[in-house]
């Protein structure tokens, strides 16, 4: 049984993410539609090539949320869900801090993409953005 | 485990994976530039990588897991036969394909032609996630020391120009962010250095000393040690004795101050620490309580606590019985005792401590440094404590 969203969960994430998955998709002249958001995020489950369970730190505090499963693809779509799968928290298409499209550049293969993520893992872990890191599935 | 070890497991196992992929014929044949290659170890079969983004990503993992074997080495008192065979064997193999990257020129110049290509992020706003904050910051920070390594090639100058001008750039708009997204990465940065090991007195003289000074990690302020000085002058130690102290005192400060005193702790009783002159404590002349290792009575003890529990293993009444045994064990050779805490009871320590401690002040001339930790958990003060006159 696949992650489900909850109603308000998607829609509040289809809106802040979509854009990128348009782009992904090939989407011109519309907004992506939530069933099309919802479809793209599962196949980042289901064409992983990394999978990990951790606790993101939160802003301002020590607290971290609790545990959960990221999922990434070979274009750098993430999902994440909670650990037992049942629920969806959110998907988007990870850039490093920079706009769509320009880190990694237009050239990069999709080796370049997995070396750069596992390198942003590899420094959130030393750093404390996340803790508990488990790593089930890394290429 | 400690977290450098942990770090060096996880880093390890990437760089062995990557190590067996650039000993393949297919890395190091001729071919035209910019070429891509297949790394199966690495990024999996049927996955293809530009071979000056692996040979990049080899020599940042290369960097920064020797550089960290070194400080561990240093950190813990470990030296080679501390360190696992496996590892030994990595540093050499990962070593000579590291330098086999760094000589071949085309590569190089493959690789400082992607970094033209790089713009840093966010132009000059202020970083509005800690997230943002602290990737730039290392990423820049990765960049300058890539930079100071690949010092060949006909580019290398504006390679390392523009790593210089990122890492300023991306400093300078830490300094414009919000106060509280500045406070938070530099936390965050905190924990990376406890986690790598990138501790001031280790630093300065490890693989990185090619930064000539100019690191791009900012740290947080350095603790206010104006009270070892306050410490020493009340502490009826004698000038030689003091002269012993103070580095220790300024080492302590160092590591508590730079690491936070709950990862100082996990490290000093850490199976791996046996101390020394570049560990936490800055000399191998000192015991330590809570420690597995059974060592020879020194001159001075350090003495750690967390907490008040009775029942707590590093709790204040348990680390305080063990101080009285040590004194007893140690009558003739220990004279300082360092006790660092995190709570106080005063009205406890007057009725269950003072007196035997007193004993020891008055017959065996030992001195007691008592230092309470603060608030946040990076900064420690003295506590003044009076063990009275002799009877």
């Amino acid at each position: 049984m696949p992650p489900a969203w909850s109603k308000k969960n998607l829609t509040r994430h289809r809106n802040k993410h979509g854009a990128c998955f348009e782009d992904l998709l090939g989407i011109g002249g519309r907004v992506i539609t939530e069933r099309e958001y919802a479809d793209r995020a599962q196949r980042a489950i289901d064409k992983s090539w990394m999978e990990y369970q951790a606790e993101k730190a939160h802003t301002y505090d020590d607290e971290f949320d609790p545990p959960r499963l990221t999922h990434v693809d070979d274009e750098l779509v993430i999902a994440i869900t909670d650990l037992p799968r049942a629920q969806m928290i959110t998907s988007f298409h990870e850039h490093f801090d920079r706009p769509h499209g320009v880190e990694p550049g237009p050239r990069a293969t999709v080796g370049d993409r997995k070396l750069r993520y596992r390198q942003q893992v590899l420094w959130d872990d030393q750093g404390r953005m996340i803790r508990n890191l488990r790593v089930a599935k890394d290429v | 485990m400690s977290e450098a070890r942990r770090q060096l497991n996880r880093m390890a196992r990437q760089l062995s994976a990557m190590s067996r992929d650039a000993q393949s014929f297919e890395f190091w044949a001729p071919g035209p530039a910019h070429r891509n290659m297949h790394a199966s170890n690495t990024v999996g079969p049927d996955c293809e990588v530009s071979r000056a983004g692996f040979a990049e990503f080899y020599l940042l993992l290369w960097m920064d897991w020797a550089g960290l074997l070194r400080r561990w080495q240093r950190y813990f008192g470990l030296g080679e036969e501390g360190t696992p065979a496996m590892w030994r064997r990595l540093y050499d193999r990962s070593g000579a394909v590291a330098e086999g990257i760094l000589r071949d020129a085309e590569l190089m110049a493959e690789i400082q032609d992607a970094w033209r290509e790089v713009e840093p992020p966010q132009g000059a706003a202020p970083f509005e996630t800690v997230d943002a904050a602290y990737h730039a910051l290392l990423e820049a920070d990765a960049r300058m020391r890539l930079a100071a390594r690949m010092r060949r090639g006909p580019r290398w100058g504006e390679l390392d120009t523009l790593a210089r001008r990122l890492a300023e750039t991306t400093s300078a708009t830490l300094s414009d962010s919000a106060a509280e997204v500045r406070e938070a990465t530099l936390r965050h940065l905190s924990h990376y250095r406890h986690a790598t090991l990138r501790l001031s007195w280790l630093e300065s003289e490890s693989v990185d000393r090619s930064l000539e000074g100019r690191p791009a990690l900012p740290r947080s302020r350095n603790m206010n040690t104006h009270w070892i000085n306050t410490c020493l002058d009340t502490s009826e130690l004698n000038p030689d004795t003091r002269g012993a102290a103070r580095p220790i005192l300024e080492r302590i400060a160092a590591g508590i101050g730079e690491v936070g005193y709950d990862n100082f702790v996990d490290d000093a009783i850490d199976p791996d620490m046996v101390g020394g002159h570049d560990s936490p404590f800055g000399t191998d002349q000192i015991n330590l309580i809570p420690s597995r290792h059974k060592t020879g009575c020194h001159y001075a003890l350090l003495a750690l606590s967390k907490g008040a529990g009775k029942r707590d293993r590093l709790g204040f009444p348990r680390i305080m019985q063990q101080v009285k045994v040590h004194l007893i064990n140690c009558a003739d050779a220990t004279k300082l005792v360092i006790f660092i805490c995190d709570t106080w009871d005063a009205a406890g320590f007057s009725s269950s401590h003072a007196e035997e401690l007193a004993a020891h002040y008055h017959r065996f001339g030992v001195r007691y440094l008592f230092l309470m930790v603060g608030t946040p958990r990076t900064s420690i003060a003295p506590i003044a404590v009076d063990l009275g006159r002799p009877k």
